[in-house]
């Protein structure tokens, strides 16, 4: 729908899922449709869902699922899961 | 049993002594390996009320069932002794080839008790053991031992376990080093090697293991080298090893920045992965017939700060604790801190995060340019970073008083110094923020060992129904997501399982970048390579028990040792919301949600909450009733 309400976010790529994007813009502003949730946000990205076994979501550095709701202004983090060292 | 040697060395160090205990397979399936031998050993000889530095304290070598397999990263070896800084039973493990060659030279274990008259090197070369003067070894940084060493028994394939300075100076968390780049880190094993006068134990074995089905083993390790890596975290660690998690804890605002005082480091894109693989990396390293290769190495070959790759390079911890913890940007002064600390064989977390408290106490007050020697030791002071390191594997100056340790140290110094110490048990803290991950705070304060991130997987990989570790470790009986803030039942169901199951990681001499819930091996497959190795048809079940027993047998000897209900905690910081950066005013821990997780943990484990004692039943069950 022409009408509908776009939200502003930003999202920020950590680790392997780079690859979808460029290299370079490891940090997005993107517009989504409002009641957009985090999986919607992956395909736009053109990032598999079965990628989402491997990484940490964050919606505004707290944890968050494929199902979340995205809001306006959220900052959504995908991290390769690491620890050890 | 096969894979195993059945053979224990123990070596009486003030005698100069050995003599060779020959066990049976029950014995293996019992204690499996690790901590498993060690303790067994630490209950039946030693008592757990000596001083670490005494010559009483035991120190353990160990390998496992199945480490000397040319399995897929199965290379640990794990070191055990009292330690002189949580003053409990204490374990730490460390990558490379010693372990298995000490297996393919005739044991599985060396115990080793007593205190040698002056510097000494045991020589251990198929089956054959030597106590070789080390009085001209004595005093020497690592790299110089080890080319010593080896050309004085014309062989470069010896392997040999260390220490430098540090450890003989008693530094309470002087760590050992195999073949430079690989480190029993934390805990201060040492420093009781140096108490020991023990400089180096140096393995040779030309002898290959019998395996029950070497080819099913190889074909374990080809597919993990090919099909495994297509597992992105596999893969991940191939490609930039642990250097990863600087840029995502920054991202989730929970960098260990300026002692733990922020969250965030604004100089973080000088010291992320990119930044390193962009100047001083050069091609990483790996273990003993792992494919993985997940150990990086850097070198920086001019100006003031030359840094020689034959030690490695710094791996994420040591990027934290040197960089972002101390606000240090400049890679160079990192690296080159790694190398000192590799040379003269320190922990670098413990280091670092000594030498934090030490920036903060100074920027307060409580230490002056007089205690310091004229070192203006404020944050991001790299110059003033490296000298201390000197000062502390020398014992010199300041140096003297954070070779104790930040909690001795905060003792000693007084006025409030505490506060800037971020330690439990004794031991500083790893550079993982338990704000974000709650089930790492459950660790934390409940490693026998002090405060360390390894016990268990960490939340993140548990977080949602689709998380790899809900995917891969569900005959564990692990079954759901649970959030990573959470500190209700479910997580503490979650850690139980999780804890016991990395034990057993580590008593089997694994690496848990190796396998499931991080690693691209399955536990499926573990179990194919654990009876493809020993030929035994072990089960699951059994192991599991196994490293439960160890985890009983770990507090037993705690409670001998004098360590209390209290001393399971967690450092003041985390029940304290973030001061500053993105979650400023979020995620403090709470106390009171937080202490009932540990009782519910205690009573999860068959233990006494009041005084950490298991049950007489759950040690009976568990055939251990004799170390009550």
């Amino acid at each position: 729908m022409e009408s509908e309400n776009k939200i502003e976010i930003t999202v920020k790529i950590v680790g392997h899922l780079k690859k979808y994007i460029s290299e370079n813009k490891n940090e997005l502003n993107l517009q989504l449709r409002e009641e957009s949730k985090i999986i919607d946000l992956l395909k736009i990205l053109g990032i598999p869902e079965k990628e989402i076994k491997y990484i940490m979501i964050l919606v505004n550095r707290q944890p968050a699922s494929k199902e979340t709701v995205i809001n306006s202004g959220d900052r959504i983090s995908f991290l390769t899961l690491s620890e050890g060292g | 049993m096969e894979g195993v040697n059945h053979k224990i060395l123990k070596v009486d160090l003030s005698k100069k002594e050995f003599t060779v205990d020959e066990h049976d397979n029950i014995f293996y399936r019992k204690y499996i390996g690790g901590r498993g031998f060690a303790l067994y050993y630490m209950h039946k000889d030693m008592d757990p009320k000596v001083d670490p530095f005494s010559p009483d304290n035991m120190l353990v070598f160990a390998a496992s069932i199945i480490v000397g397999a040319q399995g897929p990263a199965i290379p640990r070896l794990t070191v055990c002794s009292k330690s002189p800084l949580t003053n409990g039973f204490g374990e730490s493990e460390a990558g490379g080839y010693w372990a298995p060659e000490l297996k393919k030279a005739g044991f599985d274990a060396i115990v080793i008790t007593g205190k040698a008259e002056n510097p000494t090197y045991l020589y251990i070369e198929d089956g054959q053991v030597e106590f070789k003067d080390a009085s001209h070894l004595w005093g020497k940084e690592t790299g110089e031992v080890q080319s010593e060493i080896r050309n004085q028994h014309e062989d470069e394939r010896i392997q040999i376990a260390q220490i430098g300075p540090g450890g003989e100076n008693l530094v309470r968390y002087a760590c050992i080093t195999n073949n430079l780049g690989h480190f029993n880190g934390r805990n201060g094993h040492g420093a009781v090697m140096g108490s020991k006068n023990l400089k180096a134990i140096a393995v040779r074995g030309r002898e290959n293991l019998e395996l029950a089905d070497k080819d099913k083993v190889l074909n374990i390790n080809r597919w993990t080298a090919k099909e495994g890596m297509k597992n992105p975290l596999g893969a991940s660690l191939h490609e930039v090893g642990t250097w990863g998690t600087v840029e995502s804890n920054q991202e989730a605002g929970a960098l260990p920045t300026r002692n733990w005082n922020l969250g965030q480091f604004d100089q973080v894109d000088e010291i992320s992965a990119k930044a390193w693989k962009e100047s001083y990396a050069k091609e990483g390293r790996g273990c003993f017939a792992c494919p993985i290769r997940c150990k990086r190495v850097v070198e920086v070959n001019e100006g003031k700060y030359q840094v020689d790759p034959k030690y490695g390079g710094p791996e994420y911890e040591t990027v934290g604790s040197f960089g972002s913890t101390l606000e240090i940007a400049n890679k160079k002064i990192i690296a080159k801190a790694n190398e000192l600390c590799n040379k003269y064989t320190l922990d670098t977390i413990s280091t670092g995060m000594t030498i934090a408290f030490a920036m903060e106490a100074f920027e307060n007050g409580l230490l002056t340019e007089e205690d310091t020697g004229g070192i203006k030791l404020e944050f991001g002071n790299g110059d003033g970073v490296l000298e201390m390191i000197e000062m502390i594997a020398q014992r010199k100056g300041l140096g003297d008083l954070l070779a104790e340790g930040s909690l001795k140290a905060a003792q000693e110094i007084g006025n409030g110094a505490l506060k800037y110490t971020h330690q439990v048990k004794g031991q500083e803290v790893p550079m993982h923020d338990p704000r974000v991950k709650n089930g790492v705070g459950i660790q934390y304060a409940t490693a026998g060992y002090g405060a360390d991130h390894m016990k268990a997987p960490h939340d993140p990989l548990y977080s949602t129904v689709d998380s790899h570790g809900i995917e891969t470790t569900k005959s564990l009986g692990i079954y759901e997501p649970v959030n990573p803030l959470s500190l209700g039942e479910d997580k503490v169901r979650l850690y139980i399982n999780l804890d016991i199951y990395w034990t057993l990681i580590d008593m089997l001499g694994a690496c848990c970048f190796g396998y499931a819930p991080q690693g691209p091996v399955s536990l499926d497959m573990l179990m194919d390579l654990i009876h493809a190795i020993t030929g035994e048809n072990i089960s699951l079940k059994e192991l599991m028990e196994a490293a439960e027993r160890s985890i009983d047998m770990a507090r037993v000897f705690n409670n001998k040792a004098g360590l209390k209900p209290e001393d399971d905690f967690l450092p003041e910081k985390f029940y304290e919301n973030f001061d500053d950066g993105p979650l400023k005013g979020k995620n403090g821990i709470d106390k009171d949600e937080f202490s009932e997780a540990l009782k519910l943990r205690y009573q999860m484990l068959g233990w006494d909450p009041t005084t950490l004692k298991p049950t007489r039943a759950k040690l009976v069950r568990s055939g251990i009733e004799w170390i009550e």
